[in-house]
């Protein structure tokens, strides 16, 4: 064993002579070494000790209250800065999450004028472009269409609608879509599915009756996220009016060449009126196909469906419209556990490295404090 | 440490300690009472903050009073060596010529030592701390603490019996 390690009897020796006890023969002289060391002992004045005695008998009551160390000005400031910075963090992270899901639904505008020129056929634009075009665009987040025109006018009705869902439900949206057109005794004018690799769009154009318009909306708007929808009405009455009237002149003109072709008496007077008559009869047709037209549009409402996929995973049966039940309750109840967990996890990536910085910081100043004191130590040789 | 009245049992028990391990480093009455109130009021402030798993209340007590030695050290500057200023006409012992001579033997092995190794001394045998006291005073591993009390304890040993 070497000069400078403890030698356990020597140790055992030592212990006991501070003790007081009886040790070996062998280390005899270290019993006196402690004797001698303790005779030497200062002993404190018995003033001072019975003062002292009675400041500590008193829990120091009669001294200057000590001035709070910072340290113990922070720990009781400790539990409000954590609230306040876990609060911060929980701003920062949870609002601009919330302010961007709904800043995702929006509700544009289309484009609102639709000139509608009559006489287009046969009238060779006799009538001039009317107060028809006064193209009520409206957007809104409800599923009512907007307020409908006063009885007896003739409102044309186009709204878009932009539906989202994830890309292995677009196909059952589109079918979904083209029962509600059915459901409201209306019928699929264009649709298109595209579903694959990385893509899933739909887009379909209903045509449904405009008094049932409001309930095939409300029902496409249930079929999933709603994400943009433009509505745009358009006032046809005069232009239906106007083509009536029209129509009606052209009638009277027909007959009037009939009857007049069967009276005529030589042959140049026939030929004339029958080219005449042909003319007459074309522009029925004509002003009778454009009246029919116009009444489709107003009397059949247009919906434009877009489907498009967020390539996440199939909604389940939960996510469906409908009550909110126990179910959807207890989905909301995790969403809102993993957001809180999602601040849990931000709060920490922020507040690990900063625990670590400050720990270091109150290790090295530890540290160079000791080293200080531990110098003044060395410094008294 | 969470009551007064264990302050009090801690005072009776180490108060004397304290002061001649604080009397030893510092070589100043007024020093070490000043040092050992400090060490006490200081402990007292502290109280709630004691965790007797990090060890025992004497060790806590040394520990507060080291640094209290160590910062009165410093504001004085002083660099007053550790010698121990003790009275010659210490009480207990056999007032013979080889008493006599062998404590001033003693004191002089003992000015011998480095400041860290009268430290460890006055802890030792004035404070009695064990090695895992020691450790926990001086901020050691326990073994290490024991080597050193071992070196410092037979340097002062060899010193006593070197030819003056």
């Amino acid at each position: 064993m070497r000069q400078h390690e403890p030698d356990p009897a020597v140790e055992a020796a030592l212990d006991a002579a501070l003790r007081g006890d009886a040790v070996e023969p062998d280390h005899a002289d270290l019993a006196a070494l402690v004797a001698h060391v303790r005779a030497q002992r200062p002993a404190m004045d018995p003033a001072f000790a019975a003062a002292l005695e009675e400041r500590v008998a008193s829990g120091f009551a009669a001294d200057e209250p000590a001035p709070q160390l910072p340290a113990r000005r922070w720990r009781a400031w400790r539990p409000a800065v954590a609230v306040a910075v876990a609060a911060s963090l929980a701003a920062v992270v949870v609002l601009p999450t919330v302010l961007g899901e709904d800043d995702e639904l929006t509700v544009s505008e289309a484009p609102s004028a639709m000139e509608e020129g009559g006489g287009q056929a046969g009238g060779g634009g006799e009538e001039p472009s009317r107060a028809e075009n006064q193209a009520d665009v409206q957007s809104s987040s409800d599923d009512a269409l907007p307020a409908p025109d006063a009885p007896g006018r003739a409102v044309e009705r186009i709204t878009g609608l932009t539906l989202t869902g994830p890309d292995a439900t677009v196909q059952s949206i589109a079918n979904e879509a083209i029962a509600v057109a059915d459901r409201v005794e209306g019928f699929v004018e264009t649709s298109t599915v595209d579903v694959g690799e990385g893509r899933a769009t739909a887009d379909l154009t209903l045509r449904v009756p405009t008094d049932r318009a409001d309930d095939a909306l409300a029902a496409l708007s249930r079929l999933a996220d709603v994400r943009e929808r433009t509505q745009q009405t358009t006032d046809l009455t005069e232009s239906l009016d106007s083509t009536q009237e029209r129509l009606e002149d052209a009638r009277a003109t027909r007959d009037g060449l009939r009857n007049a072709l069967e009276e005529a008496s030589s042959a140049e007077e026939v030929t004339d009126l029958r080219e005449r008559l042909e003319e007459a009869r074309a522009r029925v047709r004509t002003l009778g196909g454009e009246r029919a037209g116009l009444r489709e549009r107003t009397s059949l409402a247009t919906i434009d469906v877009e489907v498009r996929g967020t390539g996440g995973p199939p909604a389940t049966q939960d996510d469906e419209g409908g009550a909110w039940t126990p179910g959807d309750a207890l989905d909301d109840a995790l969403d809102v556990l993993r957001v809180a967990a999602g601040v849990a996890i931000v709060a920490l990536a922020a507040a690990v490295p900063l625990a670590v910085v400050l720990g270091l910081a109150v290790l090295t100043v530890g540290l160079f404090r000791r080293r200080v004191r531990e110098r003044a130590l060395d410094a008294a040789a | 440490m969470s009551s007064t009245l264990e302050l009090e049992a801690l005072f009776r028990d180490a108060a004397g300690d304290v002061y001649a391990y604080a009397r030893t480093l510092l070589r100043d009455d007024g020093a070490a009472e000043d040092v050992t109130a400090q060490a006490f009021e200081r402990a007292h402030r502290r109280r709630e903050r004691y965790d007797p798993r990090k060890g025992t209340p004497r060790a806590w007590l040394f520990s507060i009073a080291r640094n209290a030695a160590l910062d009165e050290l410093r504001r004085r500057s002083r660099t007053a060596a550790l010698t121990t200023d003790l009275p010659d006409d210490a009480p207990g012992l056999e007032d013979d010529a080889d008493d006599v001579v062998r404590r001033a033997a003693v004191r002089a092995a003992l000015a011998g030592l480095e400041p860290r190794e009268r430290e460890l001394i006055a802890l030792k045998f004035h404070g009695g701390l064990t090695n895992a006291e020691l450790a926990r005073a001086l901020k050691l591993s326990e073994s290490n603490a024991g080597t050193r009390v071992h070196r410092a304890v037979t340097k002062l040993r060899e010193a006593c019996h070197a030819p003056a």
